[in-house]
């Protein structure tokens, strides 16, 4: 089973679901839980954040989300990650064309971050024409340096301050990276009952395996250097779903036909592939999906 | 020979200097094309770099005219420093050599067993060169310079990274922007 560790970036900011506004948070009371949960350092990292009336600072707690993000960022580099969600959605977007769904075929990056996967694809990702992509998150300040970063480099990518299930117009394909070991349980029955409205998914998490939280240390240690970063990295390694928790979720809540890509079998698979898909489908698309994967075919697990 | 040992541990610590330069970049700039960003870090790496190794030589030539049985000792402990330091040299530049030209999987391979690892396991590489180094110095001068000069080196990447800041968005000033959540649903 997965470990019930706690990360800080899940606590200090909290945000109503409904209307996307900050809420205030208590400082002690995130200090107790840590500590309740045996997480002493977290807390101790958590008790020197600015807070005025034991509420923490939000501006200061967004800062240090901020410069986490800009870090992860260079693991997703120098892990590819956006040619790896690339791969997989080139056959899967052909596989939406084949079966007449009508353009435009939308991407949305749920809980996107500062958008990297978002703003990868737009620059390099070849897609067509005929896609959009949007990158949603409920964090203000991530989406807003996501979108002049967007600007910046002039790419066309969409991001909002949104819940990416709410949408106006609801994705054709729903993608992640480093989100579902952020569920667990009913919230993450929930988080793949919000893609029912989609025709796939392609979600990137951290690979579950007895090297994860060990891979995951050192890299955190060589590479990142906020605490905050160097915490939830570790822990989110720890926290990673097994292959069959996800796909049982995934196809309960969907009705999907679902796999996992790049789900290690051994040691040497978690080396080579750190983060591994889960993928899903409606029934109809499977077949197509197969057919434009190629040689990644091959690196698919078993259907569910 | 003699000519070529410091010149060989020079040219390591001008090349472990803009690695340097790229670590201390890395990681602060989320844009998506920065390739010349990233060639101006390690720019300043190896100016950096070659400044130290200049300042370290130049005061060991010049330790060297006023004591002249100092250079032969310090070759000895040059010996041993590369010992030390030219396995790790070479597996790290196979390992960015297979990082540059395989494909992903071989690629995160050698980031995975090389790269991250070989990170931070830096320092102590450097300080067990320098203790090698010092173990079979001839004498307390070469013993002492052989130390100086290793710290030196582990002091670069802090000097690299002082002052370095991420760098936000243009436009973006580090302070909180405004919510203006836009609900689109």
């Amino acid at each position: 089973m997965p470990s019930d560790l706690l990360e800080i970036s899940d606590l200090i900011v909290d945000y109503d679901v409904a209307t996307l506004q900050p809420r205030p948070v208590s400082r002690e009371a995130v200090v107790a839980r840590l500590m309740a949960n045996g997480q002493r350092s977290a807390a101790r990292f958590v008790q020197r954040l600015p807070a005025s009336n034991d509420t923490l600072d939000f501006e200061a707690c967004s800062l240090a989300l901020l410069r986490s993000h800009i870090e992860l960022q260079r693991l997703s580099e120098e892990f590819l990650q956006a040619d790896r969600i690339r791969c997989v959605l080139l056959p899967l977007l052909q596989a939406l064309r084949d079966s007449g769904v009508k353009p435009p075929l939308r991407i949305v990056d749920v809980g996107c971050g500062l958008g990297y996967a978002v703003r990868s694809l737009a620059a390099h990702g070849r897609l067509g024409r005929d896609v959009e992509i949007i990158g949603c998150d409920m964090n203000v300040t991530l989406i807003e340096n996501a979108r002049r970063l967007a600007e910046e480099e002039s790419l066309s990518c969409e991001l909002r301050v949104a819940n990416a299930f709410q949408l106006e117009q609801p994705g054709h394909i729903y993608i992640s990276t480093g989100v579902l070991h952020h569920f667990r349980g009913n919230d993450l029955s929930a988080f793949f009952a919000g893609q029912r409205q989609g025709h796939a998914f392609v979600h990137y998490d951290i690979q579950h395996s007895v090297l994860s939280p060990w891979g995951s240390w050192m890299f955190h240690q060589a590479r990142m250097r906020e605490p905050l970063a160097r915490h939830d990295g570790v822990v989110s390694a720890r926290r990673a779903h097994p292959t069959q928790t996800l796909l049982s979720a995934a196809r309960a809540a969907t009705g999907f036909t679902c796999a996992s890509l790049d789900g290690a079998r051994n040691l040497l698979g978690a080396m080579l592939r750190p983060m591994s898909a889960t993928v899903g489908t409606r029934a109809e698309l499977w077949e197509p999906l197969q057919r434009h994967l190629g040689p990644l075919r091959a690196r698919l697990g078993p259907t569910s | 020979m003699n000519a070529g040992l410091p010149v060989l541990l020079a040219l390591l610590a001008v090349t472990d200097a803009s690695f340097c330069g790229f670590r201390v970049a890395a990681g602060r700039d989320a844009r998506i094309f920065k390739a010349d960003y990233y060639r101006a870090a390690i720019r300043r790496g190896m100016g950096r770099g070659l400044f130290t190794t200049a300042l370290v030589g130049a005061g060991i030539a010049g330790a060297c005219l006023f004591s002249p049985g100092l250079f032969p000792q310090l070759l000895v402990c040059a010996q041993a420093i590369l010992w030390v330091l030219l396995p790790y040299a070479t597996l790290t530049l196979m390992g960015m050599g297979v990082w540059a030209a395989a494909e992903a999987d071989v690629r995160t391979l050698a980031s995975v067993v090389v790269l991250g690892p070989f990170t931070l396991i830096r320092p102590w590489v450097i300080a067990t060169a320098a203790v090698a180094g010092a173990w079979k110095a001839p004498g307390l001068t070469a013993a002492l310079v052989t130390v100086a000069a290793c710290g030196v080196q582990l002091a670069l990447e802090p000097w690299l990274n002082a002052g370095m800041r991420p760098r936000l968005p243009v436009g973006g000033s580090g302070e909180t922007v405004k919510h203006k959540a836009t609900r689109a649903s």
